[in-house]
């Protein structure tokens, strides 16, 4: 097992050297993970068929660039659901996306992209590869999280997470009763967005609802 | 008024208080008033009270004071209101708390409740608003909630008194709720190490404070006046603690609060389903017969006030206007009664909350705002600022010199020309006699009869008749209005509707309230900026309503002048003024330092006005009006008058020249308006329109030079009492510095209109 997660961290890694510098240096693994470690997994992936070598450099097989995309694709989604969502940050927010990439299967992977509407990049700016999620909800499902801005009048929706800048005005939502969890409607969009929820209606501005993200109920 | 009765209550021994708690408008001010027979103004507006009234408890053998607090939707303080509050709680006194809970919005009360638990505070719940409740279909068992939580639950509806002698008796047995939540390891272990550091002298449960601090309140160390020592160690504890989680500490503290109160409530409220129906015969009626009606009404009124502005420019008869004019009143029927049909007929909703949605609707609302504001023109501005100020400035004061002559005292049928007149009142008007009377004593040209009765700037002539004649019917008749729509709930709904146009001011919709009072009394609307978050917001409101807002004395009179003039000089004038507040706020809310807040802002229900709270309320207002301003006018008139007789107006005049004759290209003569505006605005009004008509001689005046005329003396400074308050609330660096602004900025717009004007050949 112990084995398996170090394939994949030296996949990913790959892929991150091709996609910063188009070729992949074996040298630069020997660096990042030193000597013996490298030579052993490399020779492992190789026989694996994963990877094959040219020169001094590292070549991607089919097989092993498709692993590497899923993992990769692991790692960024998981970036955007601890940092969007959980709010980390830091070393903590890094640590997490490490770990989560080696335990979670696609289906969850698939379930996270949709929820958080089927992100294109990651936190740092980077590309997400695109799972079977997302090229078939372009066709049928929009995604399942969306900020109450752009949510139509009439319709009921549960809030999943509120994110505000601002210490403060994350705290007015929550006194008045805005919080994950709660059922509302949407009143009406203009000229101010109105919500409903239980005999309580609630004007707020565009600002403020963007920040707050629900799901259809 | 506060200040006397504080006075009488600390000279006596106070056994013990009792502090009124609860959320934004949810009958605090109402309860107080029944429990100490005090009058502290109620609205249907959330955020009225901002002091804290305090008064005695009535019918209690002890002596009891009570405190209103202004609504929290927490006890960690976000926002003024909140902090007042909370500081009430924390103060150390022996106190009973009655919270008040608007039965409807349980959840959110008990929010409040589990604070006061943990403070350890007694406490007795109202659970106010219960017919709101009932008719919702809305159930609580409020005898298993009070077993869980307990504490005595009393059901009131504090607008009809009910349920308070339960309350009265309820307060003796006040107890701390019982209510422990657990906030998890991390918190709790946070909780622990807090409670460790912080001193033996605090008033409430070290638990209470240890969680508003883990919770960010900042404001709270200063409160408790903390040393800095101790901040930085509560800090650490805190970021130690606030590493564990990904959300503010304050939101997960929240959301456990919630998570508790929920498993409170459940099996406790219950719904019936459907709301209460209201009567078919009175439902049928809103929806066959008034609505129908009202709505024609309103298209109507808004293709003659169209007609109207472009009057001129059509040359169309009296029969085509009148067609044109039902066929509008047609037209908004059908867009009335289409949407109330297909929506609103079948829902089974009460009238009220139909009207409540009705009047906030993205585009049916603003024809209703139209007929809205012309309704309180035509009782505030005509009526009021024209019939009753003429009766009572020419008929009941009069001059010193000149008899009145007398008023008939008469009946008249509406709308007929029918009158039967009873007899001649020849009364010649007070100030006469008064005159009359000094005169045997002294010639009229004695500087103590100039000093009091004098025409130009007499202490009682100008300076007393002034405030009581205006401010009487003019005020009185707006607070009526007002009060209406405060109390009716349209005033949040129109700060709905206004939001995204304050947001270009910088300022956000919570700031109707001022900016609609302004209208009505610039001097009283400044005072209510204190309801606006943010010292940025204060400043942008304060400045616009000294310098674009009309006050109703002075709208009056420009409506009246203008509209005889023609209606689309009417609406170049509103025009004119309504940019120059977008520009001066967008500007302002640019260059100004400090943030602005987002609009966020709970809507109350649609409920039927009470007259007598209206009543009572524009009784309370005007009073407190009067007191306020009437030593500013004889104050002002007093300066004016040292001003004329030390020659001192004069040599202003002949500076003032260049400027009034060359730029704005009007008569010398109206420089004198100008000043005058200083001290009254619609008498400067009425001065420059004098000077103007005297000017043109027989023939019609220059409608240009009267638009020029009247935008400068608007935007012009604003009247001594109200700059006197900004003084107060604003400091004086800072209103001197609006002034200074406001001077030149208006005659500049003045000029450039006046080029604008001439270019257009208007």
């Amino acid at each position: 097992m112990a084995d398996e997660i170090q394939i994949e961290e030296m996949l990913e890694y790959i892929w991150m050297l091709e996609e910063d510098h188009g070729k992949v240096e074996s040298t630069l693994v020997d660096d990042k993970f030193g000597n013996e470690i490298a030579k052993k997994y490399l020779n492992e992936m190789a026989e694996k068929k994963l990877i094959s070598f040219s020169n001094s450099r590292i070549v991607f097989t089919d097989n092993g660039k498709n692993r590497a995309k899923l993992i990769i694709r692991r790692h960024r989604i998981a970036e955007r659901l601890l940092n969007d969502v959980l709010e980390m940050t830091g070393d903590e927010f890094e640590a997490g996306a490490c770990q989560f990439e080696h335990f979670v299967n696609e289906e969850i992977i698939a379930s996270i992209c949709t929820l958080l509407g089927h992100p294109a990049v990651c936190p740092h700016g980077k590309k997400i590869p695109p799972g079977e999620c997302c090229t078939s909800a372009r066709r049928k499902l929009g995604p399942v999280i969306n900020p109450l801005s752009i949510i139509k009048p009439g319709e009921k929706v549960k809030v999943v997470y509120v994110t505000t800048k601002s210490h403060a005005s994350l705290d007015r939502l929550s006194a008045i009763g805005v919080i994950p969890g709660l059922e509302l409607t949407i009143h009406q969009k203009r000229p101010s967005i109105i919500i409903q929820y239980g005999e309580t209606q609630l004007a707020l501005d565009k600002d403020i609802a963007e920040n707050i993200f629900v799901r259809a109920v | 008024m506060h200040d006397a009765k504080m006075k009488s209550s600390d000279s006596k021994a106070i056994d013990y208080r009792i502090a009124l708690v609860g959320n934004p408008n949810v009958g605090k001010s109402v309860l107080f008033g029944l429990l100490t027979g005090k009058y502290v103004t109620v609205s249907n507006y959330p955020g009225t009270t901002v002091e804290v009234s305090r008064g005695m408890y009535v019918g209690s053998n002890e002596t009891v004071e009570v405190v209103d607090t202004p609504g929290a939707n927490s006890l960690i303080s976000h926002s003024e209101d909140e902090r007042v509050a909370r500081d009430i709680l924390l103060r150390d006194e022996e106190k009973k708390i009655i919270q008040i809970i608007d039965a409807k919005n349980i959840h959110r009360g008990l929010l409040i409740t589990t604070q006061l638990a943990e403070m350890g505070l007694p406490v007795s719940i109202s659970l106010n608003m219960w017919d709101e409740t009932l008719d919702r279909g809305m159930t609580i068992d409020t005898d298993k909630l009070q077993k869980t939580l307990g504490v005595t639950l009393t059901k009131t509806i504090a607008t009809q008194k009910y349920g308070i002698n339960t309350l009265r008796n309820s307060v003796n047995s006040a107890k701390i709720p019982k209510i422990a939540i657990y906030y998890g390891e991390a918190i709790e272990e946070g909780i622990k190490r807090i409670e460790a550091l912080l001193p033996d002298n605090l008033t409430v449960k070290e638990r209470a404070v240890a969680i508003m601090l883990l919770s960010y309140d900042e404001d709270l160390e200063e409160t408790l006046k903390f040393d800095k020592q101790l901040i930085s160690r509560i800090h650490k504890v805190r970021d130690e603690v606030q590493k564990q989680f990904g959300h503010s500490l304050s939101y997960i503290i929240i959301r456990k609060r919630s998570d508790h109160v929920d498993n409170l409530l459940k099996g406790i409220v219950s719904y019936r389903g459907k709301e209460e129906k209201a009567g078919a015969i009175s439902r049928n009626a809103f929806f066959f017969f008034i609505m129908p009606l009202v709505s024609f009404f309103i298209g109507f009124k808004v293709m003659d006030l169209l007609m109207f502005v472009i009057a001129n420019y059509v040359a169309a008869s009296g029969q085509t206007t009148l067609i044109l004019k039902l066929a509008g009143g047609g037209v908004s029927v059908g867009f009335y009664s289409f949407y109330l049909f297909s929506r609103e007929y079948k829902s089974g909703r009460k009238v009220t909350s139909i009207l409540g949605t009705l009047t906030m609707h993205p585009f049916l609302a603003w024809p209703i705002l139209l007929v809205v504001l012309w309704g309180i023109y035509k009782i505030v501005g005509e009526f009021g600022a024209g019939d009753c100020v003429d009766f009572i400035e020419n008929k009941i004061f009069g001059s010193s010199l000149v008899m009145s002559g007398g008023f008939d005292f008469k009946v008249f049928i509406p709308f007929t020309k029918i009158e039967y007149v009873f007899t001649h009142v020849n009364f010649q008007g007070i100030n006469y006699y008064l005159g009359l009377f000094c005169q045997k004593f002294m010639s009229a040209d004695n500087i103590i009869f100039e000093l009091f009765l004098g025409k130009e700037a007499g202490i009682i002539q100008v300076g007393v008749t002034y405030s009581i004649a205006i401010i009487l019917p003019i005020v009185g008749f707006f607070f009526i209005s007002f009060g209406l729509m405060e109390d009716s709930g349209y005033l949040p709904r129109l700060a709905v509707m206004l939001n995204r146009f304050f947001k270009i001011l910088g300022l956000n919709g919570k700031a109707v309230l001022p900016m609609v009072l302004g209208l009505g009394c610039d001097t009283m609307a400044t005072l209510t900026t204190r309801i606006l978050d943010t010292k940025k917001e204060r400043i942008i409101a304060t400045l616009l309503l000294a310098l674009a807002v009309p006050c109703s004395a002075q709208l009056g009179v420009i409506a009246g002048i203008l509209g005889s003039v023609s209606g689309m000089h009417l609406a170049i004038y509103f025009l004119v003024i309504f940019s120059q507040m977008l520009l001066v706020g967008y500007i302002s809310s640019k260059v100004l330092k400090g943030t602005g807040s987002d609009f966020l802002m709970e809507m109350p229900p649609f409920r039927r006005p009470k007259l007598t709270n209206i009543l009572l309320k524009t009784y309370y207002r005007t009073k407190w009006f009067l007191k306020e301003a009437v030593p500013l006018f004889v104050i002002g008139t007093f300066i004016l008058f040292i001003l004329t007789k030390l020659g001192i107006l004069t040599y202003i005049e002949s500076a003032a020249r260049p400027v009034v004759q060359h730029f704005l290209g009007l008569p010398v003569e109206t420089t004198k308006g100008f000043i005058l505006g200083f001290l009254r605005r619609d008498y400067a009004v009425v001065s420059i329109f004098k000077a103007l008509e005297e000017k043109a001689g027989g023939l019609s005046i220059d409608p240009n030079q009267l638009i020029v005329a009247l935008v400068v003396i608007t935007l012009f400074v604003p009247c001594l009492a109200n700059f006197f308050v900004m003084i107060k609330e604003r400091g004086a660096k800072t209103a001197f510095f609006m002034l200074a602004f406001i001077i030149p900025f208006s005659f500049l717009v003045g000029g450039v209109l006046r080029y604008i004007l001439q270019w257009l050949s208007i």
